[in-house]
């Protein structure tokens, strides 16, 4: 049988996970014994957050040190693209925190690259829109940045 | 108003910087004979709630320097406020009201950390950063960033090249401009031969300050007007450009031909970013294109392998023909040119 650990979350939820998921994700280094909380994270985020992680817990461990994994992969897997396009926009934020904070670095780059395809191919109206961003530039401004980024409008 | 901030130690420091901000204020305004706008700290009205996080702190001080046209380096600020604040809270977000009683409220970019911010633009084409840079002042700090930029051009390009263009770039840059000292050459070599890009969270910071210095290097730009380029998206525009004259000068038909008279039961056209085009063709079948439109033709071949995980690569041979039809000739294939075998051994399985 497997040992399992308890997790409690900033709002006092508990969760007993598979001990092999701490281990896993380096969610141990920092913690003495069984037990741990986690004062970043919501039951709600976390939730979400062991749900991945169970997921894929038999995957491959991945070697972020190599050539290869800084020239960054950018497909997410169906698994993956399901489980994200699930959440709103801030319980995606929430994940990536959460992801960062956990030092699970697959889910934060599935996290980014999901923010990053909200941003791409889009109007600047719709990205303010889509994030709740106010644009704070005068013309002049706005005329001087479009000069600078010309050499990009052919790519 | 400042109201209701707590007097527990890391606050502090937000008292601190508050003060330099509004020093700078009044003293940029005094400069610029603005005194109408704000005369004293006083008059420029923040509404704090009793606790403010680091990074609302940061979008604050971003909007009142950049409102009054100061230069801010974003990079060295996070800095400054990641090491003496460590603040975690669950509270909404801060309204700022500037002098012109419009109101800003500080965006999701602005909240969360530096460093996740750089990770998710890194996941954007080229063509995507430069245009986010008009979203709002706080976004076009990042497209001016050295180190969102060197994440790019490593992320896109194969070290190898990078390297290579590099050394061109400051050779070039030696011969038409002098700029690069002695010593500042030396540098910069050293720099890429020791990696110091390898992914470190603790190490990230320090990284920043590095290119920042590198930054100073450049000459200043002299019209005040134009925008600060940063070295690493110099440096991309050069790695990039070869793509971009295939697109402009050449275009990048043969896809598009397919696409609207090419037969899908042997191919189709599936979108991937990591292609300079945007979209790569699939073969399903077959390995020769017909139905190819009349014309002038650049033959440019990209292949990508995919293996899974039970499989490596290794020792790829790849050879292509090129087979020309003439215009008036559509039935009879004319002529074989340039044939010739590639053979790729890959350098990683």
């Amino acid at each position: 049988e497997n040992e399992t650990i308890t997790l409690r979350s900033s709002d006092g939820i508990e969760f007993h996970i598979d001990a092999r998921i701490a281990n896993r994700y380096t969610l141990l280094n920092n913690w003495n014994g069984e037990n741990a909380s986690l004062p970043n994270v919501t039951g709600k985020v976390l939730e979400k957050v062991l749900e991945w992680c169970e997921h894929h817990i038999n995957d491959p461990p991945l070697n972020y040190d190599n050539d290869d994994s800084r020239r960054r992969n950018f497909e997410i897997d169906d698994w993956d693209e399901n489980f994200i396009n699930c959440v709103n926009q801030d319980m995606l934020f929430e994940i990536i925190l959460a992801a960062n904070y956990l030092d699970i670095k697959p889910l934060l780059d599935i996290g980014c690259k999901t923010v990053a395809n909200m941003i791409k191919s889009k109007s600047l109206e719709e990205i303010r829109s889509t994030f709740n961003i106010v644009n704070d530039f005068t013309p002049e401004e706005e005329e001087a940045i479009r000069r600078e980024n010309e050499w990009a409008d052919d790519q | 108003v400042l109201g209701g901030v707590s007097d527990s130690a890391p606050f502090i420091n937000l008292y601190a910087i508050l003060h330099i901000v509004l020093a700078v204020l009044q003293l940029r305004l005094k400069c610029v004979g603005g005194s109408a706008l704000f005369t004293t700290a006083e008059n420029y009205n923040i509404l704090f709630n009793p606790v403010i996080s680091a990074s609302e702190i940061a979008s604050f001080i971003h909007i009142s320097l950049t409102l009054i046209g100061e230069q801010i380096n974003w990079t060295v600020l996070s800095l400054l406020l990641q090491l003496d604040i460590s603040i975690n809270l669950n509270m909404p977000a801060i309204t700022i009201i500037t002098c012109s009683g419009s109101i800003i409220m500080p965006d999701i970019f602005s909240e969360i950390p530096y460093e996740i911010v750089v990770k998710i633009l890194t996941f954007l084409p080229a063509k995507d950063l430069c245009s986010i840079s008009l979203v709002n002042k706080n976004l076009l700090s990042f497209t001016q960033d050295d180190y969102v930029w060197q994440s790019i051009c490593i992320s896109q390009f194969p070290a190898s090249r990078i390297s290579e263009e590099r050394k061109k770039m400051i050779t070039k840059e030696e011969s038409d401009l002098d700029i690069f000292e002695e010593s500042d050459q030396d540098f910069f070599f050293e720099e890429s031969d020791n990696d110091i890009f390898e992914e470190s969270d603790q190490d990230t910071f320090e990284e920043i300050i590095f290119i920042s210095n590198l930054g100073k290097t450049t000459p200043s730009v002299e019209n005040n007007n134009d925008v600060t380029v940063s070295e690493w998206k110099r440096l991309y525009k050069r790695l990039s450009r070869h793509i971009n004259f295939i697109v402009e000068e050449r275009g990048v038909t043969w896809l598009d031909c397919q696409e609207h008279g090419g037969n899908k039961h042997h191919w189709r056209t599936i979108k991937d970013s990591q292609s300079e085009f945007g979209k790569v063709v699939c073969l399903k079948y077959v390995w020769w294109f017909d139905a190819v439109l009349p014309g002038t033709y650049d033959v440019v071949w990209r292949l990508k392998i995919k293996g899974n995980n039970h499989w490596t690569i290794q020792g790829l041979n790849f050879s292509a023909n090129v087979i020309e039809r003439l215009e008036d000739e559509i039935d009879a294939e004319t002529a074989i040119h340039d044939e010739k075998l590639y053979n790729h051994t890959p350098h990683r399985s």
